[in-house]
């Protein structure tokens, strides 16, 4: 070989080595690019399967807490922290949070100590005031202001924190706060990642704020900002199944209303109601923030002028009662509105809660059945719901239980009190009574059944056997009334029944299926009815008026008499109340005020029947005063369907004969 | 500038000079040459290059990228034969270069600055290019469409009526399609 060859072969090696040098060289780089990338996909996935698991929590969690534990959880656990706890400012993040939330990694044996000490001695919300626009950086505790800090984070050896701020409407909402203690590398990317983290979990809170807020006004009176029903009745409902140990909780319901509120009202006007409800609320505040030590009270307006108070944890019933009656007692002192004080006393029902309670629907009703015996006992009054009570509540269901059967079975009949033409004492019509005919063949009347057929929601079916029956029986006397062309059936309905919407037509299909003229019937209401203001009542009144029906108004004199409704509604007739007229020869009071009545009602051509005639005085009394009509013991006491039909054909009754003869 | 481009420029000088060729380019540039497709290198050292190319070959630095750009084509194909493979002729391929061939590319290479050019048909054959780079490059771009054209068998004329290099701030091309 020659040196020539051999410099030729030197070269062209060390040209191959330059070139397996520089392929070398690009593999490396390549391989360390990959590499990059992989690392780089590998923390992108991370970041994924963290948005994806925060987002999942934030959907599936049940309730804000379980989001926040969650969400602590896996940014912790994604940046390697020992420690975070949520630290809310926003005062409706702070009421929906029990109590602090944290994470923790167990592994670290610090973590309860210093827990416990950041709750219990550090305000954590307040380490950084201006986050949002500040990078979300993990920075290094030695640099915080505050030294008590400081000292606590070193003495647990934590070197660095992360805060996290969530904004809600320009505010931070909460701040997220994470502890370490090892070096940690951040990536530029965790800003991002952790801004995005903030603004979902931000977004998904002011939802939650909205609906918290919603579910509040849901369960709010807004008259008094007090609870209302429905959220009593739910409170109710959670003491009864948190108890279903059997361990009864020591819990009273006290259900406290005015005696004469309505007429208040209907007197002076909602406005001044509204402001002694509120006032009222007021007082009831002041009273149970002076309950005895442990006790506590739920405040809700359940009903116009009912207040509810749920009583947990008084000492004994004894106390439970007293306290009862110092609320009862401060409720009853006059109002002052309008630089003049109302007198408005209150009335209280009280259920102990015991082993056999078992619903809300149950409570309510037992502490309204005891509302109703205050009230019933005069008012001011408080009543302890009792056995006793208990017993007559479960008669009453039976009674309610009979009556409806009574109507099905057609148990009831109409008895019919004459009316009486004053000038010359004839026959004018009737007013139908119900008489309830029991098993046993005994009469029973309205006095003893009305009022549970009331409060059973059975007034209106009792009503409409009262109209179809009259009908039936106008129809029965047929011709005979020809000789009578003043005639008229008066039948009693109800509030409830008159404020139906289709009781003009119920009257109107029932004259037609038994062929009877309008004017053959009367209507009579009590005051009440059209003290209700109802708008129904006024287009009902008007309906029946318009269809040739006339309406009375009965039991004249003894409501809260309102003389202006008289102008308003014009009724055919009004019916003083024998309170008035029994006995009026004696009693000079009587005599003025039924003047009185007699003398409007002609002015308003109004035509008057005095109910309640008993003796030759009293009817002389009130011929005198030329009242028209009259009806009472004096002519006749009700009678039979018969009896009445016999009074019709002259055979039995004076007045009947005399008609006859003219 | 992409490691890829500075492969294709190596492949085209090896394949029409041998890779002794390559090498001593390298040396004149004063350049290690460890080019790797996905890495990311600086725009001066495709530059030098192609410098030292135009001295070996005695041409412009501007006819140097021209040829280098008429020869890239296949060599691009081979590299990425997807991004052509829709393609049955060329004025298609080139009118989809902005919406398309471009972001394909900064799918496969993250970080890569690809042109924009402005184009529009000034009539059924002739497509004006707008090309407007700091990287100045306007005669690599013209070798690139031409051999984009031979690439898919299209005869085309193209001139260049303005060009950064001569007073203008921008270089236009009118391309007409021949076949």
């Amino acid at each position: 070989m020659t040196s020539k060859n051999d410099n030729e072969e030197t070269s062209r090696i060390k040209l191959l080595e330059k070139r397996l040098e520089r392929e070398r060289k690009a593999r490396h780089s390549a391989e360390a690019i990959a590499e990059e990338g992989l690392r780089e996909l590998y923390q992108k996935n991370k970041q994924l399967e963290l948005l994806n698991a925060i987002a999942l929590s934030i959907t599936e969690s049940d309730g804000i807490e379980e989001i926040f534990h969650a969400v602590l959880r896996q940014i912790g656990t994604y940046l390697e922290f020992k420690a975070g706890r949520v630290c809310p400012l926003n005062p409706g993040i702070k009421s929906l949070l029990k109590s602090p939330i944290w994470y923790g990694s167990e592994a670290y044996s610090f973590y309860d100590a210093f827990r416990q000490k950041m709750d219990q001695d550090l305000a954590l919300s307040g380490i950084l005031s201006s986050e949002s626009e500040a990078p979300i950086t993990i920075r290094p505790t030695a640099d915080l202001d505050n030294a008590t800090l400081r000292e606590l984070f070193a003495h647990y050896e934590i070197d660095n924190y992360l805060a996290v701020p969530v904004i809600i409407n320009d505010h931070i909402a909460l701040t997220l706060y994470f502890f370490g203690s090892k070096q940690k590398t951040q990536t530029s990317e965790t800003d991002k990642l952790l801004r995005q983290i903030a603004a979902q979990l931000g977004v998904h809170l002011e939802r939650e704020l909205i609906r918290a807020q919603a579910r509040i006004d849901m369960s709010r009176d807004l008259l008094t900002g007090l609870a209302n029903r429905r959220y009593i009745y739910e409170t109710i409902d959670r003491i009864l199944i948190g108890n279903q140990n059997n361990v009864m909780p020591k819990t009273s319901i006290l259900v406290v209303g005015f005696d004469n509120f309505r007429h208040l009202n209907d007197t002076f006007g909602h406005d001044l109601g509204d402001r002694i409800i509120q006032e009222a609320s007021r007082r009831i505040i002041e009273m149970i923030k002076i309950l005895p030590d442990n006790a506590t009270a739920t405040v809700g307006r359940v009903a116009g002028d009912e207040f509810a108070i749920i009583l947990e944890d008084l000492a004994d019933t004894d106390t439970v009662e007293q306290e009862a009656a110092k609320i009862l007692q401060s409720l009853s002192m006059p109002y002052q509105s309008f630089d003049h004080p109302f007198p408005c006393t209150a009335s209280g029902g009280l259920v102990h809660f015991n082993h056999a309670t078992k619903t809300s629907f149950q409570v309510f009703s037992d502490v309204d059945t005891a509302l109703q015996y205050a009230k019933q006992k005069g008012g001011a009054n408080l009543t302890v719901f009792g056995d006793a009570m208990r017993q007559m509540t479960y008669r009453r269901r039976i009674m309610a239980a009979n009556v409806n059967r009574g109507l099905s079975q057609d148990e009831f009949v109409l008895h019919y009190q004459p009316l009486i033409s004053v000038a010359d004492q004839s026959l004018i019509g009737f007013e139908s009574l119900i008489r309830w005919r029991n098993a046993d063949g005994t009469l029973i009347t309205p006095i003893e059944f009305l009022p549970i057929a009331d409060q059973s929601g059975l007034t209106i079916p009792i009503g409409q056997w009262v109209l179809k029956n009259g009908l039936k029986a106008i129809g029965r006397w047929g011709n005979v009334l020809k000789d009578y062309p003043r005639f008229k059936l008066g039948i009693n309905i109800s509030p409830s029944h008159f404020m139906a919407t289709d009781f003009g037509d119920e009257c109107l299909n029932l004259l037609n299926e038994n062929e009877v003229s309008p004017d053959k019937i009367c209507v009579e209401i009590v005051e009440s009815t059209i003290l209700e203001n109802n708008p129904i009542v006024l287009k009902n009144f008007d309906f029946l008026r318009k269809n040739g029906i006339a309406i009375a108004i009965d039991d004249f004199g003894t409501g809260y008499s309102s003389l202006s409704y008289l102008q308003k509604y014009k009724p055919d007739t009004i019916k003083i109340d024998k309170e008035f007229i029994t006995n009026i020869s004696n009693n000079s009071e009587s005599q003025k005020i039924v003047t009185a009545i007699i003398e409007l009602a002609e002015k308003l051509d109004v035509s008057v029947i005095a109910e309640g005639v008993e003796t030759k005085e009293d009817f002389l009394f009130l011929s005198r005063l030329g009242c028209e009509f009259a009806q009472g013991y004096y002519f006749s006491k009700p009678v039979s369907e018969a009896d009445a039909s016999q009074m019709l054909h002259g055979i039995s009754n004076k007045w009947a004969n005399r008609n006859a003869v003219n | 500038m992409k490691g890829v481009v500075f492969n294709v420029v190596e492949t085209i000088i090896e394949k029409e000079f041998g890779a002794e060729m390559w090498d001593q380019l390298l040396e004149s540039a004063e350049l290690d040459g460890a080019y790797t497709s996905l890495g990311n290198y600086p725009d001066e050292e495709l530059y030098a290059l192609v410098d030292a190319a135009s001295q070996k070959l005695s041409i412009s630095a501007a006819e140097t990228l021209k040829w280098i750009g008429k020869r890239a084509m296949p060599h691009f194909q081979e590299a990425l034969p997807y991004l052509f493979e829709n393609y049955h002729h060329s004025e298609e391929f080139i009118k989809d270069v902005n919406n398309i061939i471009h972001p394909e590319v900064k799918k496969l290479y993250p970080g890569a600055v690809c042109p924009h050019f402005h184009m529009a048909q000034a009539s059924r054959e002739t497509l004006t290019l707008v090309y407007n780079s700091p990287r100045k490059l306007c005669a690599l771009a013209e070798g690139f469409i031409e051999s984009t054209a031979e690439l898919y068998g299209n005869k085309i004329e193209i001139s260049q009526s303005e060009c950064v290099h001569h007073g203008s701030e921008r270089c236009v091309f009118v391309v007409e399609w021949v076949s």
